[in-house]
């Protein structure tokens, strides 16, 4: 079984089309990195494979569970890190926590497991807003790990982080693959994405253009070995910024 | 297929975080703090009333004797006012609030002037009759000093139960304004602070769904809501004649003021809209409630208040604190406020079911 496979899945808004027909399939303990630029279709494709949204067209499987049909199967198997800092400000890290381990019906040793796996324990009985984003991001992690998902969402996880926090949590991810959990990751950093990622899908104007190992992507459309993603990247999507303007 | 038990841990569990973090939200406190407040003052206003020293007399004099007239002053600041009558029944029906009705006898005036003390009968209205002793001690002090001899007013078994008909009183609708408020100011203010906060988005994949998570706040909500009718209830408890209906007028109040702050929460995606939406709907549903009751009311504007829920809610708490519920209209209030009750969670379900679309 796919960790994820999607068929022809198609999102339109007030008759724009988001995503438009998509395909691809994870294996599982994968890292996929899902690159586009802004307002190409990506946290459209995560809302619909998370089940938050529902596609127009086309079908998505998760774990074997449908995303439309089967979400309440689906729900246990995936954890999310969206990419604003959602947690509830007034609440301590662990209470943020232990509300949603009551949703997920886990124990408070399995939220002060988490609260260690990313390293906050010394803080987790603090207010929320009393952290920096980097601590939001590990208790966001840690909430997306509570109830041991198979397939982790990570939306722009190191968006607006220093380069230390950056770091320590691309090692939580890659800790993460190695025990074997699938990692859908978004990000705008190419290469965060050529260092984590097995596969790279990069997408533009709701259509997969590129999708394979990011060496593959820089061997066939780079001009020599110093070719990075990021090249590739704005060769398949900056026309507007880059070709169009030459 | 989820079983019922564990719809009711989720909501349980959004609900019973929502109760804790409206205390912590400094606005929703402050929203809390006020409608508590406003219940004590509706009370001090109401029953309370320490600067009322007037005695206001329903006068139904039999032997037309003149006694009162105008209005008259007495030692301690206290003064007599009087509304003359012609008849028992129409005694009654003319008492409000703390009002004395008096029945002054046809030989009354010679009575008065073989200098016998003289016996005039009191009459007070429900809620006051645990004051009958009270009542009488003081009546019968201001009639001696008004008539300058012993006057000696007994109430005894006196006690006036209201018509459905009168309002003896506003707090049929204080309670339908706090009720309305707790509920109108507090679950619409969880609920966008949960979209603004992008947190729902989160409760969203969660095990939660969209339904559990309105329940949750539905829960919170009523969580204030009695909270705020129980202080209320043991203020004025003085007032209700029959606690059944009472009691089904408030949970009928608390679900349609919870389905209509559920309804304005899901139609609104910021706090500028929470305003403009609920400033007309809270005039629409407030100002018909006070120019129901009005006697003089033009009979057409009285005919379409009838079909407004908050003003059929308001008379069923009137029936509640008076002498019976007349069947045919406590049959159409009801039916009102179910069909209201039911209006408005089908755009809660409505909007719910298309969550996700």
């Amino acid at each position: 079984m796919k960790a994820i496979e999607v068929q022809n899945l198609t999102r339109d808004y007030n008759g724009l089309r988001a995503v438009d027909g998509i395909n691809f399939a994870i294996e599982p303990g994968e890292i996929f990195g899902f690159l586009g630029p802004n307002g190409a279709g990506k946290t459209t494709t995560i809302k619909m494979l998370t089940g938050q949204l529902r596609p127009t067209s086309g079908k998505a499987q998760v774990m074997g569970c449908d995303v439309v049909e089967d979400r309440q199967h689906l729900k246990p198997q995936i954890g999310v890190v969206f990419d604003s800092q959602n947690l509830y400000e007034r609440m301590s890290a662990r209470d943020n926590l232990r509300f949603y381990a009551r949703l997920y019906r886990v124990g408070k040793p399995r939220v002060e497991e988490v609260i260690a796996q990313v390293g906050m324990t010394d803080r987790a009985r603090d207010k929320m807003k009393t952290y920096s984003n980097g601590m939001k991001q590990r208790i966001l992690i840690a909430r997306a790990l509570l109830h041991k998902p198979k397939v982790l969402f990570l939306d722009e996880p190191t968006r607006g982080l220093d380069p230390n926090v950056a770091r320590a949590i691309r090692a939580i991810v890659t800790e993460l693959t190695q025990q074997g959990m699938t990692v859908f990751l978004t990000t705008h950093y190419m290469e965060e994405a050529d260092q984590l990622s097995d596969r790279v899908a990069i997408i533009d104007q709701g259509r997969i253009v590129a999708l394979d190992t990011p060496e593959r992507l820089k061997a066939e459309y780079g001009e020599d070995e110093k070719t990075t993603l990021e090249d590739v990247f704005v060769q398949l999507t900056g026309r507007y910024l880059g070709r169009g303007s030459e | 297929m989820k079983t019922l038990l564990d719809n009711l841990y989720i909501t349980w569990a959004i609900a019973s975080k929502d109760i804790v973090d409206a205390l912590k939200n400094k606005a929703t406190r402050t929203n809390i703090i006020l409608m508590m407040a406003m219940v004590v003052f509706f009370y001090w206003i109401s029953t309370v009333r320490p600067w009322d020293k007037c005695i206001e007399v329903v006068v139904y004099d039999q032997g037309d004797s003149g006694l009162f007239e105008g209005t008259i002053e007495l030692s301690d600041g206290y003064e007599i006012r009087h509304i003359e009558v012609s008849s028992l029944g129409q005694m009654q029906r003319n008492m409000r609030h703390e009002h004395c009705g008096l029945v002054v006898p046809a030989d009354f005036e010679q009575t008065l002037a073989s200098g016998d003390e003289t016996t005039l009968t009191g009459h007070i209205l429900w809620a006051w009759r645990g004051k009958v002793a009270e009542l009488e001690t003081l009546y019968s002090a201001k009639f001696s000093e008004l008539l300058g001899q012993p006057v000696r007013v007994e109430i005894g078994e006196n006690i006036v139960v209201p018509s459905p008909d009168i309002e003896t009183t506003m707090v049929n609708q204080h309670i339908l304004l706090v009720t309305l408020f707790v509920a109108i100011t507090l679950i619409p203010a969880l609920m966008l602070e949960e979209k603004l906060t992008k947190t729902m988005d989160a409760l969203l994949v969660s095990p939660a769904s969209t339904g559990q998570v309105v329940m949750g706040k539905a829960l919170a909500g009523l969580f204030y809501v009695v909270l705020t009718g129980g202080l209320f209830f043991a203020l004025n408890w003085i007032y209700i004649t029959n606690w059944g209906l009472a009691l089904l007028a408030f949970l009928l109040c608390a679900t349609f003021s919870i389905g209509l702050a559920l309804a304005v929460s899901s139609l609104v995606q910021t706090q500028q809209q929470m305003a403009l939406l609920l400033a007309p709907l809270m005039i629409l549903l407030i100002v018909p409630t006070v120019f129901a009751g009005m006697p003089h009311l033009a009979p057409s504007l009285k005919a379409i208040f009838a079909w407004i829920p908050t003003t059929a809610l308001v008379e069923v708490f009137q029936f509640a604190m008076s002498s019976h519920a007349p069947a045919d209209r406590l049959v159409f209030d009801l039916a009102i406020i179910l069909v209201s009750i039911a209006l408005v969670f089908t755009v809660v379900v409505w909007k719910v079911r298309r969550a996700d679309r």
